[in-house]
């Protein structure tokens, strides 16, 4: 029994200050994940915060079978989404990406080396379709396996296969164009 | 570039503050978990949701099934009285079960349509079960309808010469084909569509029982009653999966939205 199944356990038989250990576990991927899909950090950390809120609403109607993570990833898509549609956020944009977005390693690089990788990583995600987008960033972004991203979706496992396949192609015709 | 090149590329600086922000989320979740907890309303188990529903659906559900029944026996002794040749019933009998099983099932319909349309939100919001529990709910209610109206109905014609067997597979087999086809229709349709999509196909599953029950009154009994339990097993067997694929399907969306 892995230490998210221990907490589930305990959370749902009623103590709650195990929440406080879940959500220490799962905020910092769930942040990256709105910083993704948010355009900027303060509606990132405001769409982190909501799938939390949610999850606390939700927990006693989820039957955990493993996939704590799919679930939790589900509520994050969806307050995205909602958020997004209330405050009229365009789908995806080349200025989409959060203002205070900067790969790690770059962090150490001169300003304009990130900027151009910056600007190479927006403009290779512009090219995918909305499916292909989200698995390339569920992979590669935070760097789930294809089982997760295949529970995450809802697709099935070839399917992802197949799409990122196509995605990663498509992403590198733009890049060498 | 390669996948590792990618992975580079997409990799987020972790060392982002996020602390003071989470503090104050985890202070939100506390409040949140602590209001749930104070607002002391018992969770509710899956008899305790039937038994609250009796009060409040299951004798619509009734009394709907009630006046349809009322309306098929009122059908059949005016046909039994104007016909004074009992071989004429026994020749209009099997029709009219075929048919009556057929009913009885399509009175399910407006239910369905109902729980299609409202997606089952407003019982969902005040008993906090999802999807899977209400259905099962209504599912229940219906299907202890539908015994008692084709039991009546069997009771009814039991003396008019047909054999026991008879009656229950005239009965039974266009009951559960037409309830299996508003099943899947129901999980796989819009609102607007089930209705129609489902009264023309079980009619058109009527027609079809009938004469699949006819051409099989060539076989032994026993081998009759063995092909139709096989069938309605079947049935049954298609309609828990449906449940299952709508619970699956529908639960966390709808939990969600």
């Amino acid at each position: 029994m892995t230490r998210e199944d221990e907490l589930i356990r305990q959370i749902k038989q009623g103590r709650r200050e195990c929440l406080n250990e879940l959500v220490e576990l799962y905020y910092p991927v769930i942040l990256r994940y709105c910083m993704w899909h948010m355009p900027d950090m303060e509606s990132a950390q405001d769409a982190t915060q909501e799938t939390f809120l949610k999850l606390v609403r939700f927990i006693d109607r989820y039957h955990h079978r493993g996939q704590f993570k799919a679930f939790l990833y589900k509520i994050a898509a969806n307050t995205c989404i909602d958020i997004k549609r209330k405050r009229a956020v365009p789908e995806f944009s080349l200025e989409s990406l959060p203002e205070d977005f900067a790969p790690a390693e770059m962090q150490s690089e001169n300003g304009f080396q990130s900027a151009e990788d910056r600007l190479q990583l927006a403009s290779a995600l512009t090219c995918l379709d909305s499916t292909q987008r989200e698995l390339v960033l569920l992979r590669y972004g935070q760097e789930l396996s294809l089982k997760e991203i295949s529970a995450v979706t809802g697709l099935p496992l070839r399917t992802v296969q197949t799409k990122l396949r196509r995605a990663v192609q498509k992403m590198n015709k733009s890049v060498t164009m | 570039m390669h996948h590792r090149q990618w992975k580079n590329l997409f990799a987020i600086e972790k060392g982002t503050a996020y602390e003071p922000h989470m503090h104050n989320t985890l202070r939100l979740v506390q409040e949140q978990a602590g209001r749930l907890n104070s607002a002391g309303t018992p969770v509710l188990s899956i008899t305790g949701l039937v038994a609250k529903q009796v009060k409040f659906l299951a004798w619509k559900i009734w009394l709907t099934q009630g006046m349809v029944l009322a309306a098929l026996c009122a059908v059949f002794f005016c046909i039994h009285a104007n016909n004074t040749l009992e071989c004429v019933d026994l020749y209009i009998l099997p029709k009219f079960l075929c048919g009556c099983g057929t009913v009885v099932a399509m009175s399910a319909i407006p239910i369905l349509k109902r729980a299609s349309r409202y997606k089952m939100f407003e019982l969902e919001q005040s008993t906090h079960f999802a999807i899977g529990g209400s259905l099962l709910s209504q599912l229940l209610f219906i299907g202890i309808g539908d015994v008692c109206m084709l039991t009546v109905l069997a009771l009814a014609v039991g003396r008019f010469g047909l054999t026991i067997p008879v009656t229950t597979i005239t009965l039974i087999v266009p009951f559960m084909t037409a309830a299996t086809a508003c099943i899947m229709l129901w999980a796989r349709t819009t609102p607007s569509v089930f209705q129609t999509a489902s009264v023309m196909l079980c009619l058109l599953s009527s027609w079809l029982s009938y004469e699949v029950i006819d051409k099989s009154s060539l076989l032994q009994t026993p081998t009759r009653l063995c092909l139709w339990t096989g069938y309605a097993l079947i049935c049954i067997a298609v309609i828990c999966h449906e449940y299952h694929n709508i619970c699956s399907y529908k639960s966390v969306d709808q939990m969600l939205n």
